[in-house]
Parts: structure tokens; C-alpha cells; sequence
């Protein structure tokens, strides 16, 4: 601060003295207490996270602790300061002795200072010499040790001792179901290596810091495994008929070998299924037209005879592979329909046994419960995501909700634009919804709504993922096993 | 405070005028002295005793006559030595016999009923002669036999004492060092005030004074002095510079723990405000400031402050601790915060 000569008066001066000195005693005990603020701060952020606490990424006290120990240091300091300032008639006695008035001034406090008055001196205020910057060095450490707490990520193996979602027997049958769809090559080459692609994602999401992305993945990668499923299921089956028809057509077609009408009509109708074939499967089509006639009339006996033989075994090929397909799926637990082709039995109802099991080991997975009762009850699912810990963690319907909890996220299908309408089959939301979300139109699949039935948001747990989910919420206290 | 209204500008002129007259004949009388000189027309002004210390051949002796001459106050001289008697310098009664016979005693008063006493060499006199002298230094009366007999107003005494030469001498006691109001140390004189007084006086005899007071312009500046407005600010200031003087205080600093045995009396801030009234008075001021109480702080209480064997063993003198008050006691009073109070220089 400067000295500043020729004050209008000398209340004035005083005054600003006074304020000068106010800040001057105010910004040399401010950076005391913000260091003291700025480490108490951090050191209540620190423990709140190491403890696991489900607020501790609430925004009140993500943002709340940073701002209310530092504004309170700065309330506790100018209180402080205003309590330490001088009385005014010693203010007006500096300025007296900083402008060597001889006393005049403190006279002019006490009496009057007559013809005096009109020849007073110079006011000048006393410049304040400034603090040594080294003792802003505590609230600069201070101000590191908040932004460590708030900023560096605690280890999530200190708070997800307790709970571990293990998403590796759910791996393990995806990639047995992928391995089976390369082997047989029921799938093109690309759709194969983007669904290994999706698996690796998923191993690589497969850990303890990323438990809701990593069910995320599961989930989406499990549905649309399921749908390619029940497709390849739906067309080998169909496939398979459609050989058996052409046999028969076949063994017609030998049959009425001598001719007539009726083996043109049978040789027509050989051609119809040999032609639908052709559309579906090239390779078989060709290896089948080579008992054709190359005039096009009908094939002699004994190249149908061949033809039947080369059909049957196409169909045990199929079937064959339609078995491995549906044991593969029978052993994930995935499709029901898998389940049904396989005659398996498994529980004999094993939404309710979870969620028998959540209302029991954990309760504050209500809205995950409400989910499966509704599965189990046959509604579509219920709404809301499941937080535990920090709100962008663990397991969460919603995936990487923000710590409000309240954005919405978008599942897609099979790897679709989230913003895709055409490709959306649900929309989350963190909170329970109040309104209708506008409905995309039903993908096929099982995951249909009901007619008339307003579909708000979310689906139960999936199949393949309760057992993965009810370890999640199995203590460490409780033997693991199944409920 | 004597009055609550200031001095005015034109009451304050012709006063101030006058002093100055007297300190500019006396500084042409006696050269190479300024300071002393103007510390000892307050102490006249202030109506104190001045103890002049400086080795043989200064000019105390000639300053003191040169300030009776300009004052035109009776002045008179007593060389103190070993045998002196306080009845020497009281005076005493003696037998008188009258032309019809009878007899009566008749006081004959000493030398010390007079304006301006020089007490010559007072440290050669015993204690018991020093100490006649301190009822008439602090009550400006004298006792004896049981009758007060009050001195001439005003009354000074100005004492001198060498202080190289211990031997046969007897220090002053504090009692009566107390009742001092300055103690003044003069020193020699530069070479360019040597040669003028080689040059322009024959034997070293001063020049007669061309100026003296009229009583009446004593007294105005005497009733100016009392006129002169002391604040309560700077007399907190005052009071505040003392009590740091004495160890153990509050507000004592470290080296006065350490180094002073006594402290200041009252007498001292009594004496500070005084002279501090004859400073601003010189300065042509109605008030006292702070910077009239810094300038004759070092004479008022360089020779009341009691140091212990520590200063002797460290050779800090009573001058240092006095420069160490004026330099960290704030004059008004204000607690700076840490490392922001300015020093000197910035409060230009």
C-alpha cells in the first residue's frame, strides 16, 4: 500500500487507514487458517471416501467440503480481524506520526483545534510493508492435499472387499457359445469377429473398479448372443424341415420314377425347395443341384437315390449342430427356448428363488428385487438402477450414471447408436419414472412388451446373470453357495 | 494539559520568536553545541535541573553563564569539593548581635538561594552534601531548623561532572540522579567550531550576549509552556516508553530484561512530558507529537535507567536501550500485523 498525501480530511483518512489495516491484518492471518481449513477439509473428504460411504460422491460433499472449510476460514479470519482492530483515536495517532503533525491531529480528536484547523498538514497514511510471500506456502499444500483427496481415485479393492461382481463362468459361456457358432460357422466372418470383439470388451470391463460397466456388457452381449441364438435356432430348425421336405420330395420323386404327372409335380416341387434352399444356404444349394439333370428334367433314381443320402446327412449335420448350439445354450442358461429344446429342467423357479434371496441378504436392493418380482409376476421389468458405494459404480441398471443419479442412458441393440430410435429396445432412468418414455418399435426377441402394457423402463435380471448377481450380494460373512 | 484551548497562532509567534533569539545567541555565543544548547533551553523552559556531563574544558561552565546572561537570572557558582558542607550551600543561621546589644540569630542564606545555580564538579562532594541538595532541587525550598524557606523563582540547577576523572569522587546518588530532568552530555567540538574559536576569540572568551530576556518575556514563555497541549495519545505514549523500561513488564522488550536492573520512575514520564511541551514550543507547535517526545527522550532517560553487570559485561549503554524503545514501541499504540509495519524510511 502507498502513501497517499492530501486526503480530503482527516475522517477520511482515518477511515481508510482503518480498512487498510483491516486488510492488511485479515490477509496476514488468512493463509493460516485456510491451510488449517484446507487440511481439515481434505482430511474429512479422505476419510468419508476410504470409508466406502454411499454419499461420499454425493455432490454435497464432493463440492460442499471444498467450499464450506475454506469459506468458513475466511469467516473465522475476518471476525477475527474486525476484533483485533484498534480503536479510531489510535488510527487518527498513526496518522498523526505518519505525517509528523506535532500532535495536531490527536489534539483535534479531543478539542478544537481553531485557527489550526485551516493549516493542518499533509495527511499521510503509514504504508504497510507486505508479507513475505513464503507464508502462502501452508494453504498451497493445503490446497494440494484437498485436490488429492478429491481428485485421486481411492483404490476400489479397499471398499469392494465385501463385494466382487464375477462375471467369469458368464464369460466363459458366452465365449463356449461363440466357439461353437465359429466352429459350425453359422455366422459370417465379420459378425464372428465383432462378437469376440464384444467378448474381450467384456473381459476387459471384468474387474473390480468397473462392475456396472462391466454387467453392462454382459448383459447386452448375453441378449444379443440369445437373439442370434434363437435366429441360427429358428433357421436350422427350418433348415432342417426344409431338407427333410426335399427327402421326401426326394424319395417321391424315386418313387414315382417312371413318370406320370405326378412326378412332374414332384420333380416341381423338389425344385421349389431346392430353389428356397439355394436362398439360404449357397453351398448346400450347389452341392445338391449337381444331381439335377443337366437338361432339367427329372434326375434319374439312382442320383436321387444319392441326393436323399447326401440330404440325410446334411440333416444329421444340422441336427448335429442345432444340439451343440443348444447345449451350448442349455449350459449358460440363457434361452429358455434353449432350455425347453433341451428338456432342462434347472430350478424350478429361479426368479423367485433370487429374489427370495435378495430380500433376504440384501435389502437395500429393493429396486433390483422389484425387478425380479416383476419377472417373476410376468410384467415387464421395473425400473431403477442399483447403487452401491460411489453412485457411478458397482452394479447399475443405468450404467455410468453421474453421481446425481438422475441421467438417463439409452441400452441399444447389438452395439447400435444409443441415440438410434430404430435400435432402441429400452430406456433406463436412475430414478423411477412418472411418465410414458416413447416406446421404439418391439424387437424380436423375447424381450416383446405385453400388448396394451405401457412399458416404462428396465427389464428383470437376466438369467445367466443371477448367479452372478446373487454372489455380488452375498457377505463375505455368508458361505457362497447356492440359495 | 493546562488548557483546553490551543495556543494561537499569534500567541504562539512572538514566543516562539523569543526562544528562538535565545538559542540563536546562544549558539553564536558558544560554538559547536547546537543540540545541547536546544535540550537545555527546554530543560530551563520545562523548569528542570540539567546534570552537564563532558571531560574538563567543553564549556559547561561557559554555558551555563552564557544562558544566565541571556536569561538575566541571578546566577551563581559552586565549585563542589570533598570538604563542601551542606551549610556551604544552604546557607545557616549565625549570632548577629544588635547595635543595642541583644542578640539574635540571623539566617544567612547560601548560595543556593539564587535563579540559576552551576553546581561545578558535584560528583567531588560527599554524599551528605549531594543530598542537601535535594529538597531544594525537587521542592524549590529549603529547611532548615525546622524553617522552610522557599528559593527564587525560577530556580535551576546546573550541575556538571567530569567523567574520566573517578578518583576522590562520589557518584551521584539515583535519588538525587532522578531529580535531574536531562542529563546532557557535551562533548567536544568539531574542527571547523575550533577554529573559529581560536580565531575569533582572544583566550577563548566568549563574546558578551548582544540579546537578554526581559522577565516579562520569561514569563510569557513560561505561561506559553503551560499553554501547550499534551494529548492523551501521546501521553499513552509517554507512559507506554517508560513502563517498557522496566524489566519484567508486559510490554518490556527482551534487551531491557536483560540488561536493566531499574527501570524508570514516574518522576521520568512527568520529566518526558514537560520537556516534550519546551520541544513543541520550539518547534512552533500548540501540541506535543510524537516526534517532540522521541527527540528528547534519549536525554531524559538515558541516566534513569539502572543497568545491570550484563550491559557493563556487553558494553550496551543506556543510549542503546533508549534508541531500542523509540525504534519498536509504537508511538501510537498500534499492533501491527506480523511483519507489515513500516519502518521509518517508508513514511516519507
Amino acid at each position: 500500500m502507498e502513501p497517499v498525501a492530501g486526503f480530503p480530511s482527516l475522517q477520511y483518512a482515518a477511515g481508510c487507514f482503518r480498512r487498510r489495516f483491516f486488510a492488511a491484518l485479515f490477509l496476514r492471518r488468512l493463509p493460516a487458517g485456510l491451510a488449517a481449513a484446507l487440511f481439515c477439509g481434505g482430511g474429512v473428504l479422505l476419510l468419508i471416501r476410504l470409508s466406502g460411504a454411499t454419499f461420499s460422491h454425493h455432490p454435497v460433499v464432493q463440492w460442499g467440503i471444498p467450499v464450506v472449510f475454506p469459506a468458513i476460514a475466511v469467516l473465522l479470519t475476518g471476525i477475527s480481524a474486525g476484533r483485533r482492530l484498534p480503536a479510531r483515536s489510535r488510527f487518527v495517532a498513526g496518522l498523526d506520526a505518519a505525517s509528523r503533525a506535532g500532535g495536531l491531529f490527536c489534539a483535534m480528536e479531543e478539542t478544537a483545534p481553531g485557527p489550526w484547523g485551516e493549516c493542518l498538514p499533509p495527511v499521510r497514511v503509514p504504508v504497510f510493508r507486505r508479507p513475505p510471500l513464503r507464508i502462502w506456502i501452508p494453504p498451497l499444500a493445503g490446497l494440494l492435499f484437498l485436490g488429492g483427496a478429491e481428485l485421486v481415485p481411492v483404490s476400489e479393492s479397499l471398499r469392494t472387499a465385501d463385494y466382487t461382481l464375477d462375471l467369469s463362468a458368464e464369460q466363459a459361456a458366452l465365449q463356449q457359445q461363440l466357439d461353437v457358432l465359429a466352429e459350425e460357422r453359422l455366422l459370417p466372418e465379420p459378425e464372428l469377429r465383432d462378437l469376440q470383439n464384444a467378448v474381450e470388451d467384456l473381459r476387459r470391463h471384468d474387474n473390480a473398479l468397473e462392475p456396472g460397466r462391466g454387467y453392462e456388457l454382459a448383459d447386452a452381449l448375453s441378449r444379443r448372443l440369445e437373439h442370434l441364438t434363437e435366429t441360427l435356432q429358428h433357421d436350422q430348425q427350418r433348415q432342417l424341415e426344409e431338407l427333410r421336405l426335399l427327402d421326401t420330395a426326394a424319395d417321391r420323386l424315386a418313387a414315382g420314377a417312371d413318370g406320370g404327372a405326378d412326378r412332374a409335380e414332384a420333380h416341381a416341387q423338389f425344385n421349389r425347395l431346392l430353389e428356397r434352399l439355394a436362398e439360404e444356404n449357397e453351398g448346400l444349394a450347389r452341392s445338391l443341384s449337381e444331381c439335377d439333370a443337366p437338361d432339367g428334367s427329372c434326375p434319374p433314381e439312382e442320383k436321387l437315390r444319392q441326393l436323399s443320402k447326401r440330404l440325410q446327412h446334411n440333416a444329421r449335420l444340422l441336427e448335429h449342430r442345432l444340439s451343440r448350439l443348444n447345449e451350448a445354450c442349455r449350459r449358460s442358461g440363457a434361452s429358455p427356448a434353449a432350455q425347453e429344446s433341451t428338456g432342462s429342467s434347472g430350478t424350478a423357479n429361479p426368479d423367485k428363488a433370487l429374489s427370495d434371496f435378495l430380500a433376504a441378504h440384501a435389502p437395500e436392493a429393493a429396486e433390483l428385487n422389484e425387478a425380479v418380482c416383476r419377472a417373476t409376476a410376468g410384467s415387464p421389468g421395473g425400473t431403477g438402477a442399483i447403487q452401491r458405494g460411489r453412485a457411478d459404480a458397482f452394479l447399475n441398471f443405468t450404467g455410468e450414471t453421474a453421481p446425481s443419479g438422475a441421467i438417463r442412458k439409452d441400452l441399444a441393440l447389438e452395439g447400435g447408436a444409443s441415440t438410434d430410435d430404430d435400435t432402441l429396445l429400452a430406456r433406463f432412468a436412475a430414478a423411477p419414472q412418472t411418465g410414458d418414455i416413447p416406446q421404439a418399435a418391439p424387437a424380436p426377441g423375447r424381450l416383446e412388451a405385453a400388448p396394451g402394457a405401457v412399458r416404462k423402463s428396465g427389464r428383470p435380471v437376466h438369467p445367466e446373470h443371477r448367479t452372478a448377481v446373487r454372489r455380488y450380494f452375498q457377505q463375505p460373512s455368508q458361505p457362497r453357495g447356492n440359495p | 494539559m493546562t488548557s483546553s484551548e490551543l495556543l494561537t497562532p499569534e500567541e504562539l509567534r512572538p514566543v516562539r520568536q523569543c526562544a528562538d533569539e535565545v538559542l540563536a545567541e546562544l549558539n553564536r555565543i558558544l560554538l559547536g553545541h547546537e543540540e545541547a544548547h536546544r535540550l537545555l533551553l527546554i530543560g530551563i523552559l520545562s523548569r528542570g535541573h540539567v546534570l552537564l556531563e563532558g571531560l574538563p574544558g567543553v564549556g559547561k561552565t561557559a554555558l551555563v553563564k552564557a544562558l544566565g546572561a541571556l536569561l538575566r537570572l541571578e546566577f551563581k557558582r559552586v565549585q563542589f569539593t570533598p570538604d563542601l558542607l551542606p551549610g556551604d550551600i544552604l546557607g545557616g543561621s549565625i549570632l548577629q548581635q544588635e547595635p543595642d546589644g541583644s542578640r539574635r540569630m540571623v539566617f544567612q542564606p547560601g548560595p543556593i538561594f539564587t535563579n540559576i545555580l552551576l553546581a561545578d564538579e558535584i560528583n567531588r562532594a560527599s554524599p551528605k552534601t549531594q543530598s542537601a541538595m535535594l529538597e531544594a532541587m525537587q521542592e524549590q525550598a529549603v529547611t532548615l531548623l525546622g524553617e522552610t524557606r522557599r528559593l527564587p523563582a525560577p530556580f535551576f540547577v546546573l550541575a556538571s561532572q567530569n567523567p574520566i576523572e573517578l578518583e576522590g569522587t562520589y557518584p551521584i546518588p539515583e535519588a538525587q540522579l532522578d531529580r535531574f530532568l536531562f542529563k546532557l552530555e557535551i562533548s567536544g567540538v568539531d574542527a571547523d567550531a575550533l577554529t573559529r574559536i581560536i580565531t575569533e576569540r582572544r583566550r577563548g572568551e566568549p563574546p558578551p550576549p548582544r540579546r537578554s530576556l526581559e522577565r516579562a518575556e520569561l514569563d510569557a514563555l513560561f505561561h506559553a509552556m503551560d499553554r501547550i497541549y499534551l494529548s492523551e495519545a501521546v501521553a499513552r505514549y509517554i507512559a507506554r516508553l517508560v513502563a517498557a523500561g522496566h524489566p519484567g513488564a508486559p510490554e518490556a522488550l527482551p534487551e531491557i530484561n536483560r540488561f536493566v536492573a531499574f527501570g524508570a520512575s514516574p518522576r521520568a514520564a512527568i520529566a518526558l512530558a514537560e520537556s516534550a511541551r519546551g520541544a513543541a514550543l520550539l518547534a512552533g507547535r500548540p501540541t506535543v507529537g510524537f516526534e517532540d517526545v522521541q527527540s528528547v527522550a534519549a536525554a531524559v532517560l538515558n541516566h534513569r535507567l539502572i543497568l545491570n553487570y550484563q550491559a557493563k559485561l556487553e558494553k550496551v549503554t543506556s543510549f542503546d536501550l533508549v534508541r531500542m524503545l523509540l525504534e519498536r514501541i509504537d508511538p501510537a499504540g498500534i499492533d501491527w500485523p506480523e511483519g507489515t509495519k513500516p519502518i521509518r524510511g517508508d513514511q516519507s
